[in-house]
């Protein structure tokens, strides 16, 4: 058994589908913004105001003065097909691409008694995506098209005979053809099978052959599968220029509500999201977030975009937004045992995503020392909580006490005798009445991060702990002991 | 919104408002014989703990990085709030570094926020928030107000919080650990386990589990 879904006026659903206020509006789609641009596909309503097909912007805004004219839009074309595709991925993994807007599903089974429940199931969760399409079924593929093509929300037949009155247009004849079949007298498809093969082919040519066949269910075309798609995208084009935050929050919702969609209905979650925010000047702001835990929740994934689109500051205004998710299984876990290392990964990245946001980017992280004896050599890491491997501590780290740096080391006035007598700097100063040094450290002399200089270890009058030392002439307070 | 579903909302608001905080007897250990010890077996879970460093160079880092390394070892992950940029990974050691979330602020005001932050996400079980190396201007400045909502963002959760000042500055601490001796120069020559027992701390702890005065703490230990 196969089935078709048709998607009629894709271009145009496409297009309105991240703007679905409009779906009940005249509207008209034309190729591009010209004067002499002609409309290619129009809502019911503009039709109904008397908007015809093959009309310049012009002459149906002068039958129709509240109609919106959109441009066509093949950024958000591609998305809108590939939601198709994976709505079909849901019911069938023998499913085509046949053409803009046509989905042809194969099942093995001859016949599909519960055919009823699973075309209302794709045209809701087509609904969901904001497409409205049109389902059939028949026993092979080119009569299940004609079938789609025929039904007002869905149908099922047997029998090409059951196709009689829908319009030979359904077809898809020549202009030629078309004319010369109007001129006849002959509309339906009925009216055409009636004529015999052989006076049509005679007449109309080897085309005829082609539409007879398929108007008696005999064309048909083994399926071209497709794979499930390997990312999940959503694209828009703005029409006006922008420059607030909310805006594009509200169609980025949108893009996640859509992606998290179609991700539900491939039983998969985000692992990975990019976003890329196209400006005036022609270049692009490109961000790659990974999603600790993968998810297909909108709420965590719109509070990561969220976080980052806070701080971002823009000097131009934004033309394009475009949003791709790559999907993956979903994390397996025996909950207690073999517990993660957090409770929720999404909401500390979310917190540490703030944290940066507020001291800023190399000032939170893990600490990894410098494989080198340069004093406070060391950098910072981006948090993972990975598997845990067999660490051994430094000997230096068995030092009783710990030392509280000052960054950049403070320059102190130092009277030396032999040792360190008295000391001088903004946070201690006094009398120096224990010395222990010199401990002479120098390393990396071959290049410009050398060092050579003599430690002390010193307490003062108070009792406090100091670190100092000598590098040429000039004393440092390195640090504090505690 | 129909009204059963603003009603639905408004229970699961309550019930996130009441929620039951973690049990009070709920303690993280420290690692500290004594301090455990002192404090009934460590660490509050959803509470603070204020650790004094009223002398300089009287072990209160040390005490700090033997925490750190004790959930280190327990393959726990710790935060530590570095109010004034002061702590040093190359005496800290490899394992506590491989578990160890250090936020470099600038001041303490910094310091604070990222604490509230942190305290919010309620992840890790243990929050060190080190503001001895900070002006006394700068702590002059922390409301005592904040301390308390602190308080209530920590109720909660299972996170121990541990403050580390150089003198008494938070009013509503579970406990609070004082150091109040300068250690010799000889100690740098200690083994790390020794810093502790040869220091004077001293431990109070808050007269009455619903009380928030501050001055209402009574000498336990010494």
């Amino acid at each position: 058994m196969f089935a078709a879904i048709v998607v009629p006026d894709f271009r145009l659903q496409a297009v309105l589908r991240h703007a679905p206020e409009l779906c009940s509006k005249a509207v008209a789609l034309i190729s591009e913004q010209q004067p002499h641009a002609c409309i290619l596909q129009c809502t019911p309503e503009a039709h109904a105001a008397g908007v015809v097909i093959g009309m310049t912007t012009s002459q149906a805004r002068a039958r129709c003065d509240t109609l919106i004219v959109r441009e066509r839009s093949p950024a958000a074309e591609r998305p809108a097909r590939a939601a198709m595709l994976d709505c079909a991925y849901a019911f069938s993994p023998f499913h085509e691409d046949t053409a803009e807007g046509v989905c042809t599903l194969e099942w093995k089974d001859a016949r599909l008694p519960e055919a009823g429940k699973i075309a209302q199931a794709m045209i809701a969760q087509l609904a969901s995506l904001h497409l409205l399409a049109r389902v059939g079924f028949a026993p092979n593929a080119g009569l299940a098209l004609l079938a789609a093509q025929s039904a007002k929300t869905w149908t099922c037949i047997q029998d090409a005979r059951e196709l009689a009155d829908l319009s030979v247009e359904s077809l898809a004849p020549s202009e030629r053809t078309l004319e010369l079949l109007r001129r006849w007298g002959i509309r339906t498809v009925g009216a055409f099978t009636a004529l015999q093969r052989e006076h049509l082919v005679e007449r109309l040519g080897a085309e005829a052959a082609t539409l007879y066949d398929r108007a008696t269910g005999q064309a048909t075309w083994p399926l071209r599968c497709v794979l499930p798609a390997e990312t999940y995208e959503e694209a828009v084009e703005f029409e006006q220029e922008i420059e607030m935050l909310e805006p594009l929050l509200f169609m980025l919702r949108r893009f996640l509500e859509q992606i998290a969609r179609r991700l539900e209905t491939t039983y998969l979650v985000a692992a990975e999201v990019t976003l890329r925010i196209g400006f005036t000047t022609g270049e692009d702001h490109v961000r790659t977030f990974k999603v600790p835990a993968p998810t297909a929740d909108v709420e965590v994934l719109f509070r990561m975009l969220h976080t980052h689109l806070e701080k971002l500051a823009a000097e131009h205004p934004i033309v394009s937004l475009h949003l791709v998710a790559i999907p993956s299984r979903p994390a397996r876990q025996q909950f207690e045992l073999f517990a993660p290392a957090l409770r929720d990964p999404n909401q500390f990245y979310e917190t540490l995503a703030r944290l940066i946001a507020l001291v800023g980017n190399d000032r939170v992280g893990m600490p990894v020392c410098e494989p080198t004896h340069r004093p406070d050599a060391f950098r910072m890491a981006a948090v993972h909580f990975g598997t845990e491997k067999e660490l051994t501590d430094d000997p230096a780290c068995e030092m009783s006490l710990t030392l509280r740096r000052f960054r950049p080391p403070l320059g102190a006035s130092v009277q030396f005798q032999g040792r360190p007598c008295s000391l001088v700097s903004a946070p201690v100063r006094g009398q120096v009445r224990t010395a222990e040094g010199p401990y002479h450290a120098s390393g990396d002399w071959w290049d410009a991060m050398s060092w050579d200089r003599a430690e002390w270890d010193v307490q003062i009058a108070d009792g406090t702990l100091c670190r100092i030392y000598c590098e040429g002439e000039t004393w440092f307070l390195e640090g504090i002991y505690d | 919104m129909s009204p059963s579903d603003k009603i639905i909302q408004l229970r699961s608001l309550i019930a996130r408002q009441t929620a039951a905080p973690v049990a009070r007897n709920a303690r993280a250990e420290t690692g500290l014989a004594s301090v455990d010890e002192a404090l009934d077996g460590g660490l509050w879970k959803g509470g603070m703990v204020e650790l004094v460093g009223a002398a300089r160079s009287s072990g209160s880092a040390a005490l700090v990085r033997t925490l750190l390394k004790h959930f280190a070892t327990q393959g726990r992950w710790s935060a530590l709030i570095d109010g004034q940029d002061c702590f040093d990974p190359q005496l800290a050691g490899a394992r506590v570094l491989s578990s160890l979330l250090w936020i470099r602020c600038r001041e303490a005001d910094q310091a604070m926020r990222s604490a509230d932050l942190l305290l919010r996400d309620g992840n890790l079980p243990l929050v060190v928030l080190d503001l001895h190396g900070n002006p006394e201007a700068q702590l002059r400045k922390i409301a005592s107000t904040t301390w308390y909502r602190l308080q209530r963002v920590i109720e909660p959760t299972a996170v121990a919080l541990l403050v580390v000042t150089p003198r008494p500055l938070v009013p509503c601490a579970d406990a609070r650990l004082e150091l109040h001796q300068s250690l010799p120069l000889s100690a740098l020559e200690w083994n790390p386990g020794e810093v502790l027992c040869r220091s004077s701390l001293r431990v109070t702890r808050k007269r009455s589990a619903s009380g928030f005065d501050g001055q209402a703490f009574a000498a336990e230990a010494g």
